[in-house]
């Protein structure tokens, strides 16, 4: 019976450095973390020191300084409209770019690869760095962060709409197109019926996300809250820097809360 | 004098890019008011030969004359034109699913209206009385403003007939209409669709599979195999000779 002997060979089916690959992956993963920490210089002191320091920051931040609500209420709202407003831009043109990209309905292939480029550059280029070009271009305040937020959506609203309409069943276009139907009008009571819970959808998610740039950009001068929490941050006001927090906290939760029910609404 | 036809087709051809001769030059007279049936087998170019009488596809040979004048190559506003005079029902009934019902029956307006007035929606109300009148003639004047995807099956394919037959189309193509309805809707979609177009006096050409039904409602049936035409005559012509030359000798679409 030589079938059996080979059988018996064969319990592992693997050569053995095949079968130790987990064992690989782990070592090539703890090197890589080594070599970061060596690279950055961080020694065990100065962890320690850090933590220290972390203990007496979380012990000055208690009980959190509601009595700046008043004055950070502004801001805050402030941080809300950017978002809402950055959104909203990044929506309509995205809208414009999605149907314009879309494989089936684009006008031709070299606007699709064209607006798909775009659309790749500004998603590839963070928030806060659109945010940073616009304070250059037209100065602090609220505009740029507006800005920065509509042409970051852009980037990944463009993408997501122009996927949407490729998804389309393409019989509905066509039965529309053999009515005599425009493009204009086959674009309105074809494609953006069939795409509105798609689109809905991912404005709303957008706009969940917007709101979390909108506090940070603040950071770079951008308008909005995040100017407060830098500012109560170097003022060592850590009491004041919790309550912000809370507040981005809420902020984002009920924009959240909110988007859950609308996107439950839409089917 | 001798009544013109409304569609005069000659030697049509259609070869698709991956070298398919779907249609080998097929010609055909079709009067005013007439009830045409196209039977054959799948692949036989039953669709191919509607789909490019409404330039859905472009034919690559022939001639195509409707109502006097050659729209063998017609485009931009001229084809929108003529497209509003041909209606079209399909078998995916190709609903506008998100969209009510009466908004689905006022699609066939949009070529009457102007792109602007069109895209936004803003149908008059003569528009919207006449949808209502044929949704009530295909039995679904009560359900005008549900979503089309709630309907079933069958009530979707009568909302696509009343979306023809808004159109004031004055030669309807129908593209195997009851090829994914059980009998019973079957029945009523052929009625519906034989009955409102004899009342409006509309020219319908319909692709079908199903023999049965060719013979039941056909003034004239017309045999297509791989891409011409075999057979043309009155449904009592149709023997079983002709239905197995057509669909090979087994004959399994004949359910008589």
């Amino acid at each position: 019976m030589s079938d059996l002997k080979i059988v018996a060979q064969d319990l592992y089916g693997r050569s053995p450095i095949r079968r130790l690959v987990p064992l690989w992956w782990a070592l090539g993963l703890t090197a890589l973390f080594v070599v970061s920490i060596l690279g950055m210089n961080l020694n065990i002191a100065r962890i320690i020191e850090g933590g220290e320091r972390l203990r007496v920051m979380l012990g000055q931040m208690f009980p959190p300084n509601f009595g700046i609500l008043g004055r950070i209420i502004g801001p805050a709202i402030e941080t809300l409209y950017v978002a809402i407003l950055g959104t909203f831009l990044g929506v309509v043109f995205s809208i414009v770019i999605g149907v314009l990209a879309a494989h089936n309905i684009t006008p031709h292939v070299t606007v699709e690869i064209a607006l798909k480029g775009f659309s790749a550059f500004t998603r590839a280029v963070p928030a806060l760095i659109w945010a940073l070009l616009f304070i250059v271009a037209v100065g602090l305040g609220p505009l740029p962060g507006i800005l920065a937020l509509a042409v970051n959506s852009i980037g990944m609203l463009g993408k997501v709409f122009a996927e949407s309409i490729e998804e389309i069943d393409k019989g509905q276009i066509e039965a529309v197109a053999a009515t005599g139907a425009t493009p204009l009008q086959i674009i309105s009571k074809a494609i953006i019926p069939s795409v509105t819970p798609a689109l809905v959808s991912w404005s709303l998610f957008r706009l969940d996300i917007n709101i979390r740039y909108s506090a940070v950009l603040g950071v770079v001068g951008a308008g909005g809250i995040g100017l407060e929490l830098v500012r109560s941050t170097r003022m060592l006001a850590f009491d004041e820097t919790l309550t912000i927090t809370l507040l981005i906290f809420v902020m984002v939760w009920a924009v959240e809360y909110v988007n859950n029910q609308i996107r439950a609404f839409i089917r | 004098m001798s009544v013109q036809p409304i569609l005069s087709v000659t030697e049509l051809k259609k070869t698709f890019p991956d070298g398919t001769r779907a249609l080998r030059g097929v010609s055909l007279d079709v009067m005013p008011g007439e009830f045409l049936v196209m039977i054959g087998s799948s692949g036989a170019g039953k669709s191919t030969f509607l789909r490019c009488i409404n330039h859905l596809f472009e034919p690559t040979g022939g001639r195509i004359v409707y109502d006097g004048r050659d729209i063998s190559k017609v485009s931009g506003a001229k084809l929108r034109r003529l497209r509003r005079e041909l209606g079209m029902i399909f078998q995916g009934y190709n609903l506008v699913k998100r969209l009510s019902t009466i908004e689905n029956v006022l699609l066939g307006r949009l070529g009457y209206m102007s792109s602007i007035s069109g895209a936004l929606g803003l149908y008059t109300k003569q528009d919207r009385e006449r949808a209502v009148e044929l949704l009530i003639r295909v039995g679904l004047g009560e359900q005008r403003f549900k979503r089309a995807d709630q309907l079933s099956g069958g009530q979707q394919q009568r909302v696509g007939i009343a979306r023809a037959i808004a159109q004031n189309a004055r030669l309807v193509l129908a593209d195997e209409p009851i090829a994914s309805l059980d009998p019973k809707a079957s029945d009523t979609v052929m009625s519906y669709l034989h009955e409102v177009t004899r009342e409006e006096n509309i020219t319908c050409i319909v692709n079908l599979h199903q023999v049965d039904y060719a013979k039941r409602f056909a003034d004239r049936i017309i045999g297509l195999k791989d891409g011409e035409i075999t057979f043309i005559g009155k449904p009592e012509e149709v023997t079983d000779k002709v239905i197995r030359d057509l669909y090979g000798e087994k004959g399994d679409q004949v359910d008589e």
